[in-house]
């Protein structure tokens, strides 16, 4: 019999009649474990932080290519996979990308910064440019733009590898969401490896508004840009559990609603 | 895609907008500065080796608590999340908690 295999002889069972718990699912042992410790998956799902600082060290190429099979093998609507990665590894390209993305928001942030007595007479012209953007200029990330603007906050942070994830327009039913079940996917294997990542949206500024990158990337019709993702070795040990708020969870049960928390 | 018919709030007011708050224990930093890295908000500072949040204009902490989970001394901790109001309001989104077994 294999050595690795769980399946017990007749003689083994006989001689440790007590012997290994039962690790079929649904199996009460199991379960009862369940109880008291977390997965491996958990512990990373759980750990996981957004990491904005990186060593200078590129990750090896077997190990992204090993975050792209988690990507490739992420569940997608009709199994669609309506996504197209792009590794990006190359430092010059980085930070060209970079750039672009401070230039726009630049002039985002000239154009909706209305905090400080100086310009609050740009407070209507803002408020008309949020409602137009509202998930774009948000609260956060709309505090972000000047940050990025001012290099406060970088937007690869540095990382030696990225990942362009991009969406297939064709695609099944909401392509977006398949692009970040196959990112998550791609992010929680980089963080089982000890890598850190970082979702680095904001550089779909380089791709709305120059037409350098999408020419130099290749990022035509059908493909769109839809997030992408730094990836490196962390500065310090960026992961760990966090505190968050715990929003109400209505469960209907019994014929009855109960709401937990 | 969301087209807000409600009135935007003021993202610099303490009424219409609140920010992320935590709280660093003087006695456990070392001013090692990670939790500064760590921040996607520029809202901490180092100040005689210790760091705080800062106190001068709007700080817009978002509450993601990366600092604490970096700190190599646990003596950052996030005492309230962001919340905004009007357009953006969100329902109460129940009490800051670690991840429970």
């Amino acid at each position: 019999m294999h050595p690795h295999s769980r399946g017990v002889t007749a003689e083994e069972a006989l001689a440790a009649p007590s012997a290994e718990p039962d690790e079929t699912p649904g199996s009460s042992d199991r379960i009862e474990r369940l109880r008291t410790e977390r997965t491996a998956t958990e512990d990373v799902i759980l750990r996981r932080r957004s990491v904005r600082a990186y060593k200078k060290k590129q990750v090896p190429e077997f190990m992204v290519r090993r975050i792209l099979e988690a990507g490739r093998f992420a569940p997608a609507a009709g199994n669609g996979q309506a996504w197209r990665f792009v590794v990006i590894r190359d430092p010059d390209i980085i930070r060209g990308l970079t750039e672009t993305t401070r230039k726009v928001c630049k002039v985002f942030a000239w154009l909706i910064d209305y905090q400080g007595r100086r310009f609050s007479w740009r407070l209507p012209l803002a408020r008309l440019f949020i409602r137009a953007r509202a998930n774009d200029l948000h609260p956060v990330p709309f505090s972000a733009i000047p940050l990025i603007a001012e290099g406060k906050l970088g937007v690869f942070h540095g990382a030696p590898t990225v990942i362009l994830i991009l969406k297939d327009v064709r695609g099944v039913s909401n392509p977006d969401l398949d692009c970040g079940i196959a990112g998550q996917n791609m992010v929680l294997a980089a963080h089982s490896m000890g890598l850190g990542t970082c979702w680095v949206s904001f550089a779909k500024l380089a791709f709305q508004y120059s037409r350098r990158w999408k020419k130099r990337l290749g990022v035509g019709h059908p493909y769109k840009f839809v997030s992408s993702l730094a990836v490196g070795f962390p500065v310090g040990e960026p992961d760990g559990m966090v505190a968050r708020p715990t929003p109400a969870v209505d469960w209907f049960e019994d014929g009855a609603k109960r709401v937990s928390l | 895609m969301y087209f807000p018919l409600r009135r935007i709030p003021r993202y610099d007011d303490p009424r219409e907008s609140t920010w992320g708050i935590v709280r660093v224990d003087a006695d456990k930093c070392d001013g090692c500065g990670m939790c500064l890295r760590a921040c996607p908000s520029n809202a901490l500072v180092l100040e005689t080796r210790k760091a705080r949040m800062k106190t001068e204009g709007v700080v817009q902490c978002m509450a993601c608590g990366d600092c604490t989970a970096i700190c190599p001394r646990r003596a950052v901790e996030l005492t309230r999340s962001y919340r905004f109001t009007h357009a953006y309001a969100t329902l109460d989104r129940g009490p800051l908690q670690r991840p429970r077994l």
